[in-house]
């Protein structure tokens, strides 16, 4: 009988472990890796130690983790230097603007299995860290594309609310014009301003595009061999921004501020480029509970105006937040570990909802039936509808997901400071432009 | 007669084995800090460097500078934001270290302490502090122009005003050092030479001029050479306040440096811009050497 037992308990080990062999690995695999991620939420880290991290070490109890959520400030340089000295992390997660130009670099392994490993994609983000039919980059959460945010009770109170779209769309460069300055001209008197306008850096630059794309501009040739922004319909864009800052319209230093939030926040400027109207009104939530202001307005966000004032919008999208897997060392155990934990992120529809909560421009890059969670109606309602034009206008094919294009737009801003300082014309500033992303791309 | 003689020679010999050990440190520091990463640099500076591999270019990096607007730009911002620190600095702290010399104890050493402060405060605070105060949207001169009725000045955006305010703020701190380094210099001259030169009817212009004057020279020459070549690779205060805007008017030397390697991962070509500042610093200060070590002593 004892014998019995015990062939029966040998073969059903010997069953179970051929059924399983998948976890049998999982369990077994033995590593440790490094992962660097930059604060797509200001509740990252608690996100990761409380949703995802426990979850990971209960599949790979062999994995030990060390990760670290880095700044936005220094993560360009951070990349940059462990690239150059061999110390990249394992797995990194950040948005496209540095992630883009890895698959080029050679330093990222092919992660179309840990892709492949989901049937549920947005067709959209497939396209992102794609080469030569490999997939590099794993898409983890969308960033909406661009459009502008007003202060609707701000509007309505200098009466100027009629001078928008009433469905939000359609209107032209000239309308869009005129709403600045009638906003500017009423709201003089209590130091309100039309617009923010900034060119201190780099940041939020994409609006400028999505402005120039809108006016029939093209910013980089479809071949990719030449920069087409001297073109008269981008030059009428810079013209337009030139104009609301000579006559004052814009919250004063277009020149040397940075994309900054602050005027818009405290209710000074009726019209912003760089701030979707949810993150807003989420924002002056948390300060109206701070008692920094003393309401909280609503924000509406508008599309980008068009050449014949129809919907349609040609928005700049940077694509996605992406995980990349660095081959480093290319120990094969350290591998499978950093995309076993990439895959157990996307596994884990928690946190794209927990991010897709905190930051509403982040929406999630699979169809799994996510739904944005909050109780404010104004706010869920400008969430939806950034992703439904998010999903309709986006566009990330003029170059901005190229590996280049972080060289490109260091050469965009210094131009519209120029225009701004009032040293060269629009016309001057975008030939200047075009001549240095020649010179770059003419470099590949 | 001769064993003496060895003895002492063993003991000096001796006495030196135990000076270089304790250079030691301070030796292998400056090998691996400073010597391996300069020959480190000329080597880089002749390759075309990736993430995965490196080509050698030869001098190639070296031609494309010199066709590089951008670069003969740095060059030219860095040298006019010079032209008015290194001046500056000597001027103001030559005269602050006067002002103070007259005063009692209390007072030089107070006033001393006071100015030394902005060189031990962290750059990048005071960047911070001055990027607040600068701001023309809510910043504190914004605030003092709408008391006085005068228009919002953007600062950091008019090529006009942009070199010399950040020239000045860079002084701000320079000129902490050389204010300590000259009223030590004035504290070691003998009273008397100025107790006869009053007698002699020497005005206190005339006083400083003829007796200050050339007695700090070796630290005057000191502090010539030292802000140069500190001034030749001013970085921090651009790239926090200006970001190199607006329009590349401060956009330094060692701003391109830092941009082509740790923003465009273009090591080589970098390396080539750190070369030829080296250069422009080694020629400058040979000149100044040259001007200010002269033969005649006091």
């Amino acid at each position: 009988m004892m014998r019995k037992m015990l062939a029966l308990i040998l073969s059903l080990t010997v069953f179970l472990s051929i059924g399983s062999p998948a976890l049998a690995t999982d369990k077994e695999l033995k590593a440790s890796i490094t992962v660097w991620f930059t604060p797509l939420t200001n509740t990252m880290e608690k996100d990761m130690d409380e949703i995802l991290l426990p979850k990971f070490a209960e599949l790979y109890p062999g994995i030990e983790v060390d990760y670290q959520m880095l700044t936005w400030e220094g993560v360009t340089e951070k990349l940059e230097i462990a690239m150059s000295t061999g110390t990249t992390p394992d797995v990194f997660l950040d948005g496209t603007a540095r992630t883009a130009k890895l698959p080029s670099t050679g330093l990222v392994e092919d992660v179309s299995d840990v892709i492949a490993g989901f049937d549920d994609w947005y067709d959209a983000v497939l396209s992102i860290g794609k080469m030569e039919g490999k997939h590099y980059l794993v898409p983890a959460t969308t960033i909406a594309c661009s459009a502008l945010s007003v202060n609707v009770t701000l509007a309505k109170e200098l009466g100027v609310y009629d001078m928008l779209p009433e469905d939000r769309e359609s209107w032209t460069f000239e309308d869009l014009y005129n709403f600045i300055e009638a906003a500017a001209i009423a709201g003089k008197d209590r130091g309100i301003y039309g617009t923010t306008l900034y060119a201190g850096s780099q940041t939020s630059d994409d609006i400028m595009y999505t402005l120039m794309l809108c006016n029939s501009g093209q910013i980089i040739s479809e071949d990719g061999t030449q920069c087409l922004a001297n073109s008269p319909e981008c030059v009428a864009i810079v013209d337009m921004l030139k104009k609301i800052n000579d006559n004052g319209y814009c919250v004063p230093g277009a020149g040397s501020l940075e994309a900054d939030t602050t005027f818009f926040l405290s209710e000074k400027a009726v019209l912003c480029f760089n701030s979707p109207a949810a993150n807003t009104m989420i924002q002056m939530k948390q300060n109206h509970q701070d008692g920094l202001i003393p309401r909280v307005a609503e924000i509406c966000d508008y599309a980008v105006p068009t050449v014949d004032g129809k919907p349609g919008m040609n928005s700049a999208s940077w694509g996605a937040n992406c995980f990349a897997v660095f081959t480093n060392s290319g120990d094969a155990d350290t591998i499978a570990a950093a995309k076993a934990f990439v895959k157990t992120f996307m596994d884990t529809p928690e946190m794209a909802l927990a991010i897709w909560n905190y930051t509403p421009t982040y929406t999630p890059v699979r169809n799994i039936g996510l739904q944005y969670e909050n109780e404010d109606e104004l706010i869920a309602r400008e969430v939806a509808l950034r992703a439904e034009w998010s999903g309709k206008y986006s566009n990330s094919s003029f170059g901005i997901l190229e590996e280049y294009w972080p060289q490109v737009r260091t050469c965009f801003y210094p131009e519209m400071q120029a225009v701004y300082a009032g040293t060269k014309m629009p016309q001057e500033a975008m030939d200047s432009f075009k001549a240095n992303v020649d010179k770059i791309l003419s470099a590949r | 007669m001769l064993l003496p003689l060895m003895g002492r020679q063993m003991k000096k010999t001796k006495s030196n084995i135990i000076c270089y050990l304790f250079l030691l440190p301070w030796l292998a520091f400056l090998v691996v800090f400073t010597i391996y990463p300069f020959v480190y640099g000329i080597v880089m500076s002749l390759f075309n460097v990736t993430y995965k591999a490196r080509s050698f270019v030869g001098l190639t990096n070296f031609t494309e500078l010199f066709h590089d607007k951008m670069f003969l730009n740095a060059i030219h911002v860095t040298l006019k934001m010079c032209v008015i620190i290194i001046p500056g600095t000597i001027v103001v702290s030559l005269w602050i270290a006067r002002v103070v010399q007259d005063r009692c104890k209390l007072l030089q050493h107070s006033a001393k302490l006071v100015f030394y402060v902005t060189s031990i405060v962290s750059q990048v605070a005071l960047a911070i502090a001055w990027k607040f105060m600068f701001n023309p949207a809510y910043g504190l001169c914004a605030s003092i122009s709408d008391l006085l009725g005068l228009p919002r000045l953007d600062w950091f955006g008019k090529d006009t005003l942009v070199i010399p305010l950040v020239s000045v703020l860079v002084m701000t701190f320079s000129i902490s050092q050389p204010i300590v380094l000259f009223s030590a210099a004035m504290d070691s001259i003998p009273r008397d030479y100025y107790e006869v030169a009053e007698l002699e009817g020497a005005t206190r212009a005339k006083q400083f001029f003829s007796v200050t004057l050339p007695l700090i020279r070796p630290t005057l020459a000191f502090v010539a050479i030292t802000a140069t070549i500190a001034n030749l690779q001013v970085f921090v205060v651009p790239y926090l306040l200006t970001g190199g805007g607006p329009n590349y008017k401060t956009t330094t030397i060692l701003y391109m440096v830092y941009r082509n390697a740790f923003e465009f991962g273009r090591y080589g070509y970098a390396s080539a811009m750190g070369i030829v500042l080296f250069a422009i610093i080694a020629v400058l200060v040979f000149f100044q050497y040259q001007v200010t070590n002269s033969s005649e002593q006091y």
